[in-house]
């Protein structure tokens, strides 16, 4: 009995070790040579599954410590927090007179709320603490505003209420100065871009200059071109393109120092030449991340949203607007549908927005009274006299009250602005109907500054 | 003999060692507390009465306000303050300062830990520097705190005006709160 046991654990023992080598191996292979996929804990939010495979992105060490992650978390989102004024950063927390409440909810730490691989628990805007956590820290607030006692905590972040970081629509003055505001604003248009204007006054320029021939001749020479009728369409196309008009011409996307004689077919790496901010906002956004990071572009066999995966599609400069047409108009709607296929998506078609987009480009509206599917999701914004399309559109995805100030109030008053964002089945509708829904904020809002006007004029 | 020679010898070295420790602790940290604060106090009287109070009340070129950058507007002597203490913590000075009072508008700026309660209520009345020692999160602190005087008539203007404060009648000299410093002990 005692001899057969023995036996058996001297024949599980190398058994153990060769299972232990093999998966060890396995395992390193995946580290060292695979996709590292094996290493992944649990799905990635929408946020970060771009970049997912690339593990040292965010754990720039083996075993990062909580500091290490505040740092890399920081490296990417720091500048937009800075930037819509972050109602609860760091720094805030850092003072010793805080220590109880950093006890129970550390608010100094981005992974405190937002635990990424971690599926189960992750809820909107990938955060992982339960709905009421505001409690925490704000128990006592129906004592400060008795108004609010009714309200429970879960409800604190609904859109239109509170947001954790970007507060800057509950502006008092915000909302004082555009209450009452009718539904739709005398005078609904979005900003003109610039680029062209700024282009014509840097080049001390009245018009454009007329269509040059192209600095390139099909000849069998050049490899990138497979044949005759491609050339011509290609070339076509570019005559007819703002490119011609400002005389960008062949030669400026195909050849650099490296590659003189046309060599250069993917054009991608040239366009920040010229197109630096569209480029750089780009690479910031959820299409673009994975190229700051010196990894493949996106693709539609990558994304995990609602796309269609039937043709495959590389994301990049030319995959929306065409490479020689250079078409801004087909870059806002038809280069957005090709992939993106939710819900909202399909249902932009059937939208008041579609009807005037329509009828701004076959000139029966002024420029600027369509709206695209990048007039809100890569917007126009004005700074001094310049208008820059932001290509993240990270910038006011997500909540969607960040889309409020800088695309909606264009054309629309705030509450009927603000009531259509927060009604959910109105957005996946694509805004097709109107919303019923009064928002409490503007009930909260009235009290308060009747009450203003009574203090000061008693 | 010989032992006592050297207990003698430990007893005088110890307490030649713990002098500037006890001196370091009583006196040093309540200097350097006091000169951080005069620093400060210097500072927010010049912004508070030669920006503030005097381009936005007296020439009326331009406004104080909450939202400032959104408003273009100068920023308020508080948040000034404020973030003035925020930068502070985040270079990881060596001490903490915040402004707070028992009428703050702005409802976390209210006394929390017991000593700034304590401390808060006895400047109210006394209007002299109040000193103690606390621990926070596991750490021993000197916190110092000092008389916030309305310098000002921008001052008891905006806090009697604000629909959100508790007290409408301040006047020019009144202890409006506190300045409370801290300093590590640990």
């Amino acid at each position: 009995m005692n001899k057969s046991f023995k036996n058996l654990k001297i024949g599980v023992l190398p058994f153990g070790i060769i299972l232990t080598l093999v998966i060890g191996t396995v395992l390193a292979i995946n580290l060292f040579v695979g996709d590292r996929s094996y290493f992944l804990t649990g799905e990635t939010t929408h946020g970060h599954y771009q970049i997912q495979l690339e593990c040292q992105s965010c754990h720039t060490e083996p075993f990062s410590t909580q500091e290490q992650m505040q740092t890399s978390c920081e490296k990417c989102h720091a500048e937009e927090l800075d930037k819509i004024n972050d109602s609860h950063p760091e720094k805030k927390f850092l003072d010793p007179r805080n220590a109880e409440l950093t006890d129970k909810l550390d608010a100094r730490l981005c992974t405190t709320c937002h635990k990424e691989h971690k599926p189960e628990i992750t809820r909107k805007y990938g955060v992982t603490l339960a709905p009421d956590f505001c409690i925490h820290c704000h128990r006592d607030i129906a004592e400060d505003k008795p108004n609010h006692q009714d309200f429970e905590f879960k409800t604190c972040a609904t859109s239109g209420c509170h947001n954790f970081h970007d507060n800057t629509m509950l502006y008092e003055k915000f909302l004082a100065k555009h209450l009452d505001e009718p539904k739709n604003l005398k005078s609904q248009q979005l900003p003109s871009r610039t680029g062209v204007k700024r282009w014509l006054k840097k080049h001390k320029l009245k018009e454009f200059y007329s269509v040059p021939e192209p600095d390139l001749n099909f000849s069998d020479e050049v490899t990138s071109i497979q044949n005759k009728e491609a050339f011509d369409k290609a070339t076509q196309l570019w005559r007819l393109s703002v490119h011609a008009k400002t005389n960008t011409q062949c030669s400026n996307c195909h050849t650099d120092e490296a590659y003189p004689s046309f060599q250069i077919d993917n054009i991608e790496s040239t366009c920040h030449d010229c197109h630096k901010k569209q480029h750089e906002t780009f690479i910031q956004g959820k299409h673009g991340m994975r190229l700051s990071l010196g990894l493949s572009p996106i693709s539609t066999q990558h994304s995990i949203k609602q796309v269609n995966r039937d043709e495959f599609k590389v994301l990049g400069c030319v995959s929306c607007h065409s490479p020689h047409s250079v078409n801004v108009v087909d870059a806002a709607v038809d280069s957005c549908l090709e992939c993106h296929q939710d819900k909202h998506s399909r249902n932009y078609k059937q939208s008041k927005h579609f009807e005037l987009w329509i009828k701004e480009n076959s000139g029966d509206l002024k420029p600027g009274s369509g709206v695209s599917c990048a007039s809100c999701h890569l917007p126009r914004l004005k700074k001094g006299k310049r208008v820059d399309v932001i290509h993240n559109q990270n910038w006011n995805l997500q909540p969607n009250t960040k889309m409020l100030r800088k695309v909606c109030m264009n054309c629309h008053g705030l509450e009927y602005s603000l009531s259509a964002l927060s009604d959910d089945f109105l957005v996946e509708k694509n805004f097709v109907g109107s919303s019923n829904y009064d928002h409490p904020t503007f009930k909260l809002i009235r009290e308060r500054l009747k009450k203003k006007t009574k203090v000061n004029n008693p | 003999m010989k032992i006592k020679n050297i207990v003698c010898a430990v007893a005088v070295a110890v307490s030649m060692t713990a002098s500037p420790l006890v001196f370091a602790k009583d006196v040093s940290v309540k200097k350097m507390a006091d000169a951080i604060f005069s620093v400060i106090e210097a500072d927010r009287a010049i912004y508070t009465k030669n920006i503030v109070q005097r381009l936005q009340n007296e020439d009326e070129v331009i406004t104080a306000d909450e939202h400032w950058k959104e408003e273009s507007a100068l920023i308020l002597p508080a948040q000034m303050l404020r973030l003035a203490a925020e930068r502070v913590n985040e270079k990881n000075a060596g001490f903490n300062y915040s402004l707070l009072s028992l009428w703050a508008i702005n409802k976390q700026n209210k006394p929390r830990t017991d000593l700034e309660i304590k401390a808060l209520n006895a400047l109210k009345d006394k209007k002299e520097n109040f000193y103690g020692e606390e621990t926070l999160g596991g750490k021993k602190y000197f916190t110092a705190a000092y008389p916030d005087i309305a310098v000002s008539k921008a001052c008891i203007d905006c806090h009697n005006d604000h629909i959100d404060s508790p007290k409408k009648d301040f006047k020019l000299g009144d202890a409006m709160g506190g300045l409370v410093i801290r300093i590590p002990l640990d």
